[in-house]
């Protein structure tokens, strides 16, 4: 009894911990310009204001820097499903030749910080003509080794023999990815999704690297770029951080559910 | 006309042999069971005839035409799986359609079909449930179904019962053998239960690493087993299996020195030298309790099997206590007098194989071998 209390303090104390800050960017956001600056900072803003998030739109174009990575997030998203979840089975159930060997290699590649392949990327995207372009932002996104692995280690645990019944049935491998196997994968398809739209949306370094036309940055970037400008102007950055992370924070709790069952459902089926 | 014809059929995986050599032959509408213990390939068989793994050698026929180049689907077969392999996601009447609908018929027959076979396994009632919330039995009936739409040539049949409690694998023995009698059509079952095999089956293949020991009807593998490791295999309590050496061999009788200077008398043999090594089985319910071979042992366990009991019976020069079923029930470490008929007495050499009863009469192996020969010419 007393070990639950203790640890649902230590829970909710760090709870507090981490919304303590989001709550205050939100409140110096609805923040009048320069109020944030005083000694000590206040909690609540004295009258509230969207004064911010008007200037955001009006004059700084969030909109579009919003529409660019709300339709490079879906892209990713879907990109990503495509490629990850038919490599994922294929590595799991399909039987060709170097499969293992080949797996083995993607899992060794994994110890590779992104940041390394980074200018052999650029350079790659340079020689395709990619670079200030989304296909040069979305082309690192179409597969990644960790979604491979994700849906590989949870698309093991379909039984093989409902496969073969499926095949003994008439069904073609297609049919069998279509009608069998993506049912049984759901949970992991949404944990993937969502993976993917996150890394996406709050990518930074690589769409700041191969984008150079503004019209075409991001929301991260366009954010660190405020943040450059407008130094002083704290209530302005801060309603740039909740127009960035509102939505995929939204998103996530949202599907949280099925975001720990994926994560989960793999290891447990083993 | 769909029998199935395994002509040297071998399988390895890496370097495990799986099936060594097989040559079978399925009657068209015949029911055969396929028993052996785990590992001795007889699912791969299984799965071998029906296209789920190709062979190393040899070949498949099916209804007189060779299937190897044929993907599952076209073989006309189907197959019940060990775990069911229902599709979880769908209904149960999802699951009895989609093989008719990979084969793009119309959807008013599909309907008809369905309905059919969900009425003959008592179904009707379950066709919109999914898989999940039914009954092992119920969803056996599923996959029986599933195999039922099709109309296949040959059903397989693969451990069907082993995840059922004791009594509904009873009560399902009734429905294969009631659906056999209903489709006529050719099934091939494959069980390491060797009480299914008996009583579901027309014959009884034997496999035992890869090889097949013996193929007869199951009164064939009780009265008469080709090699020491079937006579082991087949009959519940198993057969007692005594090591000895043959001391003589007359035209009248033998005699076999067991350990500790025991012996016993047995029928006559021919075509094998004194001093060889061999095994000498009996089965529980033929020992006698006075007659040739008369002994006395003690009691050193009894099993209850309800109507008949299971005496565990320590005998001078064996190894292992002697089983016998008795009907009344002696006590532990009481004196029990038993004898051993050597009519009842199956004999075999140092190679498991079944010797020569007789003067010079071919091996029981030999024989059964030709009577299989036989019944494959007729087939």
């Amino acid at each position: 009894m007393k070990r639950a209390v203790a640890v649902n303090g230590l829970l909710a104390l760090l709870a507090l911990v981490t919304l303590v800050p989001l709550a205050w960017m939100v409140s110096v956001s609805l923040m009048a310009p320069g109020d944030a600056a005083h000694t000590p900072p206040p909690l609540l803003p004295d009258h509230a204001t969207f004064t911010n998030y008007t200037m955001l739109f009006a004059r700084l174009d969030m909109a579009r820097y919003f529409a660019n990575s709300l339709a490079l997030a879906i892209l990713a998203t879907l990109l990503s499903l495509t490629f990850n979840v038919t490599a994922g089975y294929a590595f799991a159930k399909l039987h060709f030749r170097g499969r293992d060997r080949l797996f083995r290699l993607l899992i060794a590649a994994l110890v590779i910080p992104a940041q390394v392949a980074m200018i052999p990327l650029f350079l790659l995207c340079k020689e395709l003509g990619l670079v200030n372009s989304f296909a040069g932002v979305l082309a690192p996104n179409l597969a990644t080794i960790f979604g491979i692995f994700l849906v590989r280690q949870y698309a093991l645990s379909i039984p093989d023999e409902m496969l073969e019944a499926a095949r003994v049935d008439g069904a073609g491998e297609w049919r069998i990815f279509g009608h069998i196997v993506l049912p049984g994968l759901a949970p992991i398809l949404i944990t993937l999704a969502i993976i993917a739209f996150l890394t996406s949306w709050s990518d930074f370094l690589w769409p700041l690297i191969i984008l150079n036309d503004a019209d075409k940055q991001t929301l991260p970037v366009a954010l660190a770029g405020l943040a450059r400008e407008h130094v002083q102007d704290i209530e302005l950055m801060m309603a740039g951080a909740v127009v960035t992370l509102v939505p995929v924070l939204l998103l996530f709790l949202a599907l949280q559910r099925f975001y720990v069952r994926g994560l989960l459902a793999g290891s447990v089926k083993g | 006309m769909a029998d199935v014809r395994l002509t040297g059929v071998r399988k390895a995986f890496g370097d495990t042999t799986v099936l060594d050599g097989v040559d079978l032959t399925v009657a068209d509408g015949e029911f055969v069971v396929v028993v052996g213990p785990s590992g001795c390939g007889k699912s791969t068989l299984l799965r071998v005839i029906a296209g789920l793994e190709a062979p190393g050698a040899g070949s498949v026929a099916i209804g007189g035409a060779v299937v190897d180049h044929l993907p599952p689907a076209e073989r006309g077969i189907a197959m019940v799986f060990q775990s069911y392999a229902l599709y979880p996601h769908m209904s149960v009447r999802a699951n009895l359609e989609f093989a008719l609908r990979m084969q793009r018929l119309p959807r008013a027959e599909i309907r008809a079909a369905v309905d059919a076979a969900a009425a003959t396994l008592d179904l009707t009632d379950l066709l919109d449930r999914r898989p999940a919330v039914l009954s092992g039995g119920q969803r056996q009936r599923v996959a029986i179904g599933r195999a039922i739409v099709r109309k296949p040539r040959v059903f397989l049949f693969d451990e069907p019962l082993s995840n059922l409690d004791a009594a509904l694998r009873v009560r399902m023995r009734y429905e294969f053998a009631a659906l056999h009698r209903a489709l006529g059509a050719t099934m091939l079952y494959v069980t390491h239960d060797q009480v299914e095999a008996m009583t579901l089956a027309d014959r009884i293949v034997v496999l035992n690493q890869g090889r097949i020991e013996q193929v007869g009807t199951p009164q064939q593998l009780y009265d008469r087993p080709a090699t020491r490791f079937v006579a082991g295999f087949i009959g519940t309590p198993r057969m007692n299996l005594i090591a000895a050496t043959l001391r003589e061999a007359g035209p009248d009788r033998s005699r076999f020195d067991l350990a500790g200077g025991a012996f016993l008398d047995g029928p006559p043999l021919a075509g094998i030298a004194p001093g060889a090594p061999v095994s000498i089985g009996i089965r529980p319910e033929h020992v006698a309790e006075s007659g040739a071979n008369a002994r006395e042992g003690r009691v050193r366990f009894v099993e209850s099997l309800g109507a008949i009991q299971v005496v565990h019976l320590d005998l001078p020069g064996l190894a292992e206590p002697l089983l016998v079923t008795t009907t009344d029930r002696p006590a532990p470490g009481a004196t029990m007098s038993v004898a051993l008929p050597p009519d009842r007495l199956h004999l075999f050499g140092g190679d498991g194989g079944a010797l020569t009863i007789g003067n010079g009469a071919p091996t029981q192996k030999e024989s059964w071998r030709q009577a299989d020969n036989r019944l494959r010419s007729v087939s």
